[in-house]
């Protein structure tokens, strides 16, 4: 049933999306500059460090100053220092933050993101996102009735023994009443042995039974260890990805700003942090506690809005002691550059850490939701693959190896091991079977790729 | 109210028994004796068996296994405020200069995430890439956790404030009563420095006497002197200097016992220029002779190479000198010496004004000789420059003896120590050692408590050459920059900034003190040095020079006509009762700076393979007199010297003007007979210094070996104690007594064969002469393709080995890479740098000198040292007795000769196409890439071993231990220090036990340049992928790229007239070409050729 839902709804999203293709083009424009150049400080819908953007245009309109809001973008304190504008003053005195210019920015340019920013429709919470919340909670359900499970069994056990035992007693007297001769040396253990050796094919089954069920058992749970999926380690400031990657809307990159660089994404340095909360000092659900903490490792005086200094000069600074959550073995090695650079495979982060912009804490994510947020429109559009294995898993990087393609004519450095793969054909006609060309085909699968 | 309780654990506590008092001073038990235990009868009657055991195992190994499923938590501290220019994960590359007294290299260091990790020689410079294993190892120096934390008086810790204002009082004091202060440091070629000590001079030593001060003076003290070189150019020139030397131009080179492709005066340069004329491609190849004692790396790449004793040095010059004046030389030298001082003479003069003639000797007599020598060729002005003088070792021995016995005498008020260790260093040592505590004034500079710095009243450490500034002017012309590469690790300052606080000069700040830069950088602004001109302002000026490491002073030299003026030069038939003679020389450790870093001395000598260890050599022929050997068959005679797991070494004592070392013996083929050698640089720490804990012996678990009064005991001895001065110059060879003892000691070597054992298609030699008359039209005659029989087509046929293989081909031509590799064999001269390189990128495990002996040392890049020789006996014995079935051993191919001449040649990992490993491992670790790489999971891998059976090259090293864990390798190995493991690189994982592990051609390096290049959008550059030993590589022997590339260099040398591959007839299709050994002799090498024929019909 939810299925089919999802499929009308897929559907309908479709058609609506090729009716406006051309709308939305222009929309996707804007939401690229939005997200580049707005979104670390303004929100479409929300007040954040600058004021919400949807219906700003409209606002200046209906105050006859269409043409000015142009200006205000590309340079606010030129206009407001004009004094010819009134909206100017009123977002000046609202705000405590300069707005930055964005002179760089065609009027061309500024119109797309009006356009994105009016049109824009806060992500209803998806039934992927709805999937995940109930899926932690049955996860935690679980860990809870594996304990009643436990002391159900043993009340069983505990009764079985009693009715074993009221039985023997019985049977004792009514060989005594019929004059039979009792075993004085009989136990539970000698009458159990003798019962298993008259029952030999019920033994077998038994013991082959049982030996089964726990080396599958024992084989599933083996296959569970470092595996990582819904690992969500406790962190000591409560950051959320929710608040921001979510309603904030703040691209992945600005804060993971190596993962094009280097093969770390990075945990972002307290610096990043402090671009807006040297400014923002109060959060909508812990209020300034948590970024109070951020405030001392950077040694930020919030009232003073500076930084304290020791005698030498230098800033009073205290890390913060993250703990990681995506965790892969010493001997892998894995690069974030290599997989999101625009030049490389260039896969979208939710491919792997699926929608962070639900979660709070970092997460590892299930491959479920991955998969559940890989068949929204939104994963579709981003080209998210689904996959199978677990995540952070190798047979889930190998999976993904395996199906991923690779556009040869797509740069430089692919044209040429196109150009050298096509002077082998007779070796190489494999690789062109199937029309594709995947990760695999051309070593993806290798060990030393990932192992050194 | 609460009552006092005693609280005890057990009675023997609570009535505090004598056994309790000992046992509780010690924080863990005895040892158990488990050898008794083990070794008892009683163990048979156990009831545990093996099979109970191996339960017992299986059932612990479960068990941990599943008590470990519950994973840590891993904590991550990002930057608070991260610096502009550091990606974690991405490493930054700065340029810096390595100096040290005894070294000075241009280098290029890697950082990651703040941490200097490993270094390279920078291509220009000073040094033009030159690098050697002490310079290489150095970073590891930076983090050795005995290094001082924060300054000291009289061993007390105390803060900088505190030091500051003991010093100044004892200063002010000393100045009041005119005091006499002397500064002892090393060769002080910082322009910078040099100022610095002198308004420390000018302030407490004002030049006003009316004013009373201290009488301060700064000496320069080099522990291995030149002092003769700069005395007999004053002599001569009348200008004291030492000038630069040309290797790269000199047509014939004559080498009178300096080693100076490893060792002398200024290795990291001369070995590159050395090599540079060692290209047979060149059109010429210099021709080397070599007159030493001790046969040094340069010897092994001499083409003609002379055994002398130390004494004869002088006499060799002598006759070369009369020779050239066409004087008949009346000398008492042998006749074979005669005979090649005679070749030498004629090569010398066929290349008259293109000629150069060096020698080790400190003795200027020795140095004077060798003046007029090269003035006589005309060699001033080509390959040796007067005017671009080299300022290394400025040392004055005359002065430095004079400050000996000053302080002997107490005659001295107070010193000051800046770099040097004289207390080590000086043979009279002790003496000195009592003399400086007795001084109310001394202060060292010392980064360690070392010997002379924990006698001083005052210890203020200094920053390692990785945490300062400094400028360094090591040539007239070249001013290159030492810059930090990472924060003061311990609370040290600079000794500058010291001196300039102690003046009066600068404000003591945090560690990150800008006080000396600030000085440093007005100095140059003021002195305009360096080329400033051709930048618009000083900062850019400034900034470039950082950002190069250095800059070229652009004033014009006025060439000066050299003076000559003949000195007369005693030339003294030394005679003496004792018929020893000993030379002390340096080697891979240098002087004993690097005594406690643990690459350097697992890194095995260059000649004798030998590691950790410092020894007597001596000529084979002498051990079997000395030591009583039966040389009645030669085989039997060399297996009585022969060290190995199980044969250990003779020891012997050296006994010099009273003086005794007691040392293991090597038997080294090329020692001249009746002379002995000893290395320099070991034996530091006696005194239980705290250098580091790997300058000290460790027994096989891995503990300190202790002494009779409970001290550490150094590795080897110190052999300064034999270098004392002579006619006021220190001398380090003279005439001595050696007396064999009963004892035997276990050396640790890594090579235990001498010859290739007439395998000669693993190393392909030929001569210059040869090589230019063939390899246009036949090269087959010096590269012969290995052939075998073939009836394939009925008859009898010869087919290239390499056509012949078990397996189908490996599609990796024209694929997508193919990574290969070429290693130059004539101009690689065996330094080791690589294997250095290769050691610290690729996180090899250091371990310990009890593993080596076990023949598990870990190099994934060996250098193979063969001795061979021209008319080699051996080879005709072996072919005469091949002749007569069953009379053959092939033990006397290890047998050198006495003289031999010596092969260098790396070996690796060869990436075989058709490798071995890879189908006999039952799990699939080692596989093929597409790209033609080997690789070896260690994930995967469950230790069979098969591959290391298998592999031809025996290039496969099994990882016996958990090195970063196991306690045996505490004390050396650096993952197992706090502070040490900073140096690991993070790109390449750290192995545990129990895999395989090998070279992988720096796939790491090959991954990221592939990212590089795809971000980027383009192909691979050629030369943009080097492994690490490539990169290092001062000579530029190895050649790296894609083969298939058909534009790379590495497919052009692949398929040049020199190149072959080690074993090709045993089909493996290595992915690494050899470029056959090309050496200047005139001999032709037709007799090898012959025996190579002899060797293929044999099969």
């Amino acid at each position: 049933m939810v299925n089919k839902l999802i499929k009308f709804s897929v559907k309908t999203t479709l058609t609506l999306v090729l009716a406006f293709t051309a709308f939305s083009s222009f929309s996707q424009e804007g939401e690229k500059l939005f997200k580049a150049n707005c979104a670390s400080c303004h929100n479409p819908v929300k007040n954040a460090t600058g004021p919400k953007m949807q219906g700003v245009l409209q606002k200046w309109t209906d105050a006859g100053e269409e043409e000015l809001i142009y200006q205000w973008v590309s340079n606010p304190s030129k206009l407001y220092n004009s004094g010819k504008s009134k909206m100017a003053k009123a977002i000046w005195d609202w705000s405590p933050t300069a707005m930055t210019p964005q002179g760089h920015l065609s009027r061309e340019e500024v119109e797309s993101i009006f356009t994105y920013v009016d049109n824009y429709a806060p992500p209803v919470a998806s039934v992927g996102a709805g999937g995940l919340a109930t899926g932690n909670d049955k996860s935690n359900e679980a860990d809870s009735s594996d304990y009643w499970w436990w002391i159900i069994s043993f009340i069983l056990v505990f009764v079985l023994f009693a009715i074993l035992g009221v039985r023997r007693e019985l049977s004792a007297a009514v060989a005594a009443k019929e004059g039979k001769e009792i075993d004085p040396k009989s136990t539970f253990a000698t009458n159990a042995q003798q019962w298993f050796l008259r029952n030999w094919f019920v033994t077998m089954l038994l013991v082959v039974g049982v030996a089964l069920f726990s080396g599958v058992e024992l084989f599933g749970r083996a296959y569970q260890l470092g595996v990582y999926e819904d690992y969500m380690p406790s962190q000591p400031v409560a950051y959320s990805h929710k608040l921001h990657a979510g309603k904030m809307g703040i691209e992945c990159k600005y804060c993971h700003h190596s993962a094009e660089k280097s093969k770390h994404a990075g945990i972002p340095s307290v610096n990043v942090c402090m671009n807006c909360h040297a400014i923002v000092h109060e959060g909508p659900e812990y209020g300034t506690e948590e970024i109070d903490k951020l405030h001392k490792a950077a040694g930020y005086n919030k009232n003073k809005q500076a930084y304290n200094l020791d005698e030498f000069g230098d800033r009073i600074e205290k890390p913060i002691v993250w703990n990681k959550a995506h965790n892969l073995p010493d001997h892998v090695y894995f690069s974030h550059a290599q997989h999101v650079h625009s030049n490389t495979a260039n896969i979208d982060c939710r491919q792997c850490h699926g929608p962070v912009q639900t979660y709070t804490l970092g997460r590892v994510s299930t491959i479920d939701e991955v998969n559940a947020y890989a068949a929204t429109d939104d994963g579709m559009e981003r080209g998210l693959i689904q996959l199978t294995k677990p995540l952070l898993t190798m047979g889930w990087c190998i999976e993904c190896h395996n199906k991923k393609e690779i556009d040869l004519t797509s740069s430089g450095y692919y044209e040429e091991i196109h150009k050298r793969i096509k002077l082998r054909a007779d070796v190489n006609n494999k690789i062109f079977e199937d029309d594709k060309v995947t990760v695999k085909e051309l070593g993806g699968w290798e060990c030393a790729k990932c192992h050194y | 109210m609460s009552k006092t309780k005693t609280y005890w654990k057990g009675y023997s506590e609570k009535h505090q028994t004598p056994e309790f008092s000992v046992s509780s001073q010690k924080e863990f038990k005895d040892d158990v004796p488990v050898d008794e235990f083990l070794g008892s009868d009683g163990i048979d009657d156990l009831k545990t068996g093996r099979r109970d055991f191996l339960k017992f195992m299986g059932f612990s190994v479960a068990a941990a296994t599943l008590a470990s499923c519950e994973s840590p938590v891993i904590k991550s501290i990002p930057y608070v405020n991260k610096p502009e220019d550091i990606t974690p994960g991405v490493s930054n590359w700065y340029s810096s200069a390595y100096y040290d007294g005894n070294d000075f290299a241009n280098v290029l260091v890697k950082s990651r995430e703040g941490r200097p990790i490993w270094l390279k020689g920078k291509r220009d410079g000073f040094t033009q890439g030159g690098l050697i294993p002490r310079v290489s190892t150095s970073i590891l120096n930076l983090y050795n956790s005995s290094r001082l934390n924060g300054p000291s008086i009289e061993k007390k810790a105390e803060s900088w404030s505190n030091v500051d204002q003991e010093i100044l009082k004892k200063l002010n004091n000393l100045s009041a009563k005119n005091g006499k202060v002397r500064i002892i440091s090393n060769t002080v070629i910082s322009p910078s420095t040099k100022s610095v000590i002198q308004d420390f001079t000018a302030k407490f030593s004002p030049s006003d006497d009316s004013v009373s001060g201290c009488d301060i003076k700064h000496i320069e003290y080099d522990p291995q002197s030149y002092y003769g070189i700069r005395k007999a150019n004053e002599n001569i020139f009348g200008k004291s200097f030492i000038p630069s030397y040309d290797f790269s131009k000199a047509k014939t080179i004559v080498s009178i016992n300096a080693d100076f492709i490893c060792n002398w005066l200024l290795p990291s340069k001369f070995s590159t220029d050395f090599s540079k004329a060692r290209k047979p491609e060149n059109g010429w190849m210099s021709k080397h002779f070599q007159f030493e004692s001790v046969l040094s790396l340069t010897g092994a790449n001499s083409d003609v190479r002379v055994k002398i004793k130390p004494s004869e040095e002088v006499l060799v010059a002598a006759s070369i000198l009369s020779l050239l004046n066409n004087e008949k030389p009346g000398f008492n030298l042998n006749d074979e010496t005669s005979d090649k001082i005679q070749s030498a003479v004629k090569s010398l003069l066929e290349n008259k004004g293109n000629s150069l003639v060096v020698a080790g000797s400190n003795n200027p007599n020795v140095q004077m000789l060798v003046n007029k020598i090269n003035y006589n060729l005309d060699n001033y002005g080509t390959t040796i420059d007067a005017d671009n003088e080299i300022n290394l070792f400025n040392g004055n021995d005359q002065a430095i003896e004079d400050f000996q016995n000053e302080l002997l005498n107490g005659d001295i008020d107070g010193v000051i120590f800046y770099g040097v260790n004289p207390v080590y260093s000086l043979a009279k040592g002790a003496d000195i050692s009592k003399a400086i505590s007795k001084l109310d004034f001394s202060v060292s500079f010392s980064e360690f408590m070392d010997e002379t710095a924990s006698v001083c009243k005052f210890v203020c450490p200094d920053h390692n050459y990785l945490e300062s500034w400094c400028d360094l002017n090591p040539g007239s012309n070249n001013y290159s920059l030492q810059q930090p590469l990472i924060r003061p690790l311990y609370n040290t300052r600079q000794a500058q900034e010291n001196l300039l606080v102690w003046s009066g000069l600068a404000v003591r700040s945090n560690s990150e003190s800008q006080a000396f830069y600030d000085y440093m950088r007005k100095y140059w602004l003021e002195n305009s040095i360096g080329d400033q001109s051709s930048y618009p302002n000083f900062a850019d000026f400034w900034n470039w020079t950082v950002h190069n490491g250095f800059t070229n002073s652009t004033i014009e030299s006025i060439p000066s006509t050299l003076v000559f003026n003949d000195y007369p030069v005693q030339i003294s038939t030394q005679k003496n009762d004792l018929d020893w003679e000993y030379i002390v020389y340096q080697k891979e450790l240098g002087v004993g700076h690097h005594a406690a870093n643990p690459w350097l001395q697992e890194l095995p000598d260059a000649i004798s393979k030998i590691v950790w260890d410092n020894y007597i050599t001596m000529a084979p022929s002498d051990c079997y007199k000395l030591f009583g050997i039966d040389t009645s068959d030669s085989k039997s005679a060399w297996d009585g010297i022969h060290l190995g797991q199980e044969e250990k070494a003779f020891v012997a004592t050296l006994m010099v003007n009273g003086i005794e070392i007691k040392l293991p013996v090597y038997p080294l083929p090329g020692q001249t007979s009746r002379t002995v050698g000893v290395s320099m640089g070991y034996g530091r720490g006696v005194n239980n210094e705290d250098i580091g804990n790997a300058a000290f012996q460790a027994d096989e678990y891995g503990n300190h070996l202790t002494n009779a009064n409970g001290g550490l005991v150094p590795i080897g001895s110190n052999a300064f104690k034999l270098c004392s001065f002579k006619n006021g110059s220190l001398g380090y060879s003279g005439f001595g007594e050696v007396i064999a003892t009963d004892e035997r000691y276990a050396l640790a070597g890594t090579q235990t064969h001498h010859t290739i054992m007439g395998r000669t298609s693993i190393v392909k030699e030929t001569t210059y002469d040869f090589w230019k008359d063939n390899h246009k039209s036949n090269q087959e005659a010096y590269n012969p393709k290995i052939k075998l029989h073939s009836h394939a087509e009925g008859g009898h046929s010869e087919v290239d080995a390499t056509e012949y293989s078990l397996w189908d081909e490996h599609p990796v031509e024209q694929v997508g890479h193919r990574w290969g590799m070429s290693i130059d064999l004539s101009s690689c001269n065996g330094c080791g740098v690589c294997i250095t390189a290769c050691h610290s990128e690729n996180n090899v495990p250091v371990v310990g000198k009890d593993e080596v002996r076990r023949s598990r040392d870990m190099h994934w890049l060996r250098m193979d040292r063969y001795f061979s020789s021209i008319e080699d006996d051996n080879r005709k014995e072996w072919a005469d007795s091949n002749k007569v079935e069953g009379d053959f051993d092939y033990g006397k191919l290890e047998v050198p000769e006495e003289n031999p001449s010596v092969v260098f040649m790396p070996m690796l990992c060869q990436h075989c196409n058709h490798a071995p490993c890879e189908t006999v491992c039952p799990v699939a670790a080692t596989t093929h890439s597409n790209e033609g790489l080997n690789m070896m999971t260690y994930n995967r891998c469950i230790g069979t071993r098969y591959c290391a059976n298998n592999c031809p090259y025996k290039v496969r090293r099994f990882n016996w231990f958990n090195y970063r864990d196991y306690k045996k390798f505490k004390n050396f190995n650096p993952t197992q220090d706090q502070m040490a493991r900073m140096v690991l690189n993070p790109d390449v994982v750290v192995r545990s036990r129990g895999v395989m592990e090998k070279c992988s051609f720096c796939v790491q390096g090959i991954q990221a340049a592939k990212l590089e290049a795809k971000k980027e959008g383009r192909k691979i550059i050629d030369g943009e992928v080097m492994s690490a030993c490539g990169d290092a590589c001062p000579n530029d022997c190895i050649t790296f790229g894609d083969w298939n590339d058909p534009e790379s260099k590495i497919r052009d040398v692949s398929g040049s007239d020199r190149a072959y591959q080690a074993l090709e007839e045993v089909g493996v299709k290595p992915n690494i070409w050899y470029q056959l050994k090309v050496r200047n002799i005139d001999e032709d090498l037709a007799e090898n050729v012959l025996s190579d024929e002899s060797h293929s019909e044999n099969h």
